[in-house]
């Protein structure tokens, strides 16, 4: 069994079960609830942080990598998918699953790098920024989304992916598309019980 | 014929105003604003009417006043039983030296007014079917403008984005 | 069909978990964290460890060679290892085949619920690096898990 012929069957059958788990096994929340919680977390923030918008990030991110952390246990828990031998195979469980089952949506992925070890995904709809227009001292600087970063970086860690995440642009920056980036810096090796090694 | 749009918020501060002529833009056609010292003098007149908006807001049929009774039955404006938003819609409330204010009204107190200009100093035809239609997409802006995490209700509206639909809407429904 | 013990080891190797039920007739009986101290559980993780790095290297090709059960002469040990690093482990008489779909329910139903989506409690109860590597001696206490766990393993201990 070759990898390359392996790898479409797979990426369909991750595509079933995202879909499958979203529509019989994912309670939803409505949409307008959703969204306007977190505008509400973001601008109060705003507020807190007296506008320091780079604060407002490092916070989003932060708050976002608190969740990460335990959504992946949920997801894991909902999908029993094991670990991705490739950051290809990840970025397709990310798209067609993670965000699938969390947000319905499936991010585009492109933009890989050379040793196919970063990767992009093109947000076309994003359910966090519906009626989102951001105040002109926040457009240049606030990255509305961040918690996403920090969702992806803390999940990511926790199957011993260590991983930087961050945002090139975003729609509500005026820019063309949302794009959010994800490198792989190493592997992390599991731990092993005292007096084994 | 000009318009003077303002959406004024609870405690009568104005949130967002608009001045739409007709058809700007459009090769030989004057541009038919207000005259200047009608235009200073538009946001008294359409104060002056918030008054006649608020009595009018718990009258049993408020469409009495203006003569033409579009559809609107009894019950108070605001009844629970009735569900659609066509009661939002005041129709003429008042009027200044031949210059006719509509009104809308939201269900949450937000109070949309409009003076209509006229240009041969003739009586002022207000199309009430168009009207209320332009006021109902506003509204839809507007609540959209609401949900918006970074705009706090009573504030200012200066979004760009929000002051370009409301003039297409003048365009589609007003200035035809 | 019984169930001797549950344990539940994270991805510092250490037990955080363990309940084990001594009489067969009766699901209230036996001890909870009274065990993840000692010799038992370092050899149950010993033994899982060494025979999981065997099985993940017989086979490169993915998916990966995941031990799901072990069983001896008298013992069956069923595990199940999340991508997170989580082990479930089950030991049970020689008779039952397969508790894969047990522990899976156990990991999905109750630990996510109880000890995951539990905000106020930390996510990892390895708090610095001197509780890494199997050093550990926190554990799990929170009543609402444990109560739900030993009501879903009850009529599987009474039979």
């Amino acid at each position: 069994m070759s990898n390359s012929s392996s790898m479409p069957a797979q990426a369909k059958s991750l595509k079933h079960a995202g879909e499958d788990i979203w529509k019989n096994r994912t309670e939803k929340v409505n949409a307008e609830l959703f969204t306007l919680t977190y505008g509400a977390i973001v601008s109060q923030l705003c507020t807190d942080y007296e506008r320091n918008f780079q604060k407002v990030n490092e916070q989003l991110y932060s708050m976002g990598y608190n969740i990460g952390v335990r959504l992946i246990e949920d997801f894991l828990a909902r999908t029993a998918l094991p670990r991705c031998e490739n950051m290809v195979s990840t970025s397709e469980v990310v798209s067609k699953c993670a965000f699938k089952i969390f947000l319905n949506i499936t991010p585009q992925i492109t933009n890989w790098s050379h040793e196919k070890d970063a990767f992009s995904l093109i947000l076309v709809e994003n359910p966090l920024s519906d009626f989102v227009e951001l105040p002109m001292d926040a457009m240049k600087q606030l990255w509305y989304s961040n918690i996403l970063c920090g969702v992806l970086r803390g999940a990511l860690e926790m199957v011993q992916l260590d991983c930087d995440v961050w945002f090139i642009s975003d729609v509500l920056r005026g820019d063309p598309q949302t794009e959010l980036r994800i490198k792989l810096n190493k592997v992390l090796k599991d731990e092993i019980p005292i007096g084994e090694d | 014929m000009p318009q003077y749009f303002a959406i004024i918020g609870k405690r009568d501060n104005p949130v967002y105003e608009a001045e739409f002529t007709a058809q700007q833009g459009q090769q030989g056609q004057v541009q038919q604003g207000f005259p200047q010292n009608l235009k200073e003098l538009n946001p008294f007149i359409l104060h002056a009417s918030l008054d006649i908006i608020e009595d009018l807001q718990w009258k049993t049929n408020p469409n009495t006043q203006s003569g033409s009774n579009s559809g609107g039955g009894g019950g108070f404006l605001r009844s629970r039983n009735v569900a659609n938003v066509d009661n939002c819609y005041l129709c003429k409330v008042d009027h200044f030296y031949g210059l006719a204010v509509t009104a809308y009204l939201t269900y949450g107190g937000m109070k949309f007014v409009m003076i209509h200009g006229n240009m041969n100093n003739g009586d002022v035809q207000i199309d009430d079917n168009s009207v209320r239609a332009f006021y109902q997409e506003v509204h839809e802006l507007y609540i959209k403008t609401l949900m918006n995490p970074f705009y706090k209700i009573n504030d200012p509206i200066t979004s760009p984005a929000f002051d370009s639909r409301v003039r297409a809407l003048a365009r589609k429904y007003l200035n035809k | 069909m019984a169930i001797y013990s549950f344990w539940i080891f994270d991805k510092h190797c250490n037990c955080l978990f363990n309940r084990e039920w001594t009489l067969a007739a009766n699901s209230s009986s036996g001890t909870v964290n009274s065990k993840q101290n000692e010799e038992t559980a370092k050899l149950l993780y010993g033994m899982i460890f060494s025979l999981r790095s065997i099985t993940l290297k017989l086979s490169q090709s993915p998916p990966a060679n995941e031990i799901r059960s072990i069983s001896t002469g008298k013992y069956r040990v069923h595990t199940h290892c999340t991508a997170s690093g989580m082990w479930f482990i089950l030991t049970t008489d020689f008779k039952q085949q397969s508790y894969g779909q047990v522990l899976q329910y156990i990991y999905s139903h109750i630990y996510v619920k109880y000890i995951t989506h539990n905000l106020l409690a930390p996510f990892d109860l390895a708090e610095n690096p001197s509780e890494t590597r199997g050093q550990g001696t926190r554990k799990i206490n929170n009543r609402h898990f444990i109560a739900a766990l030993e009501s879903f393993l009850a009529p599987m201990i009474m039979q």
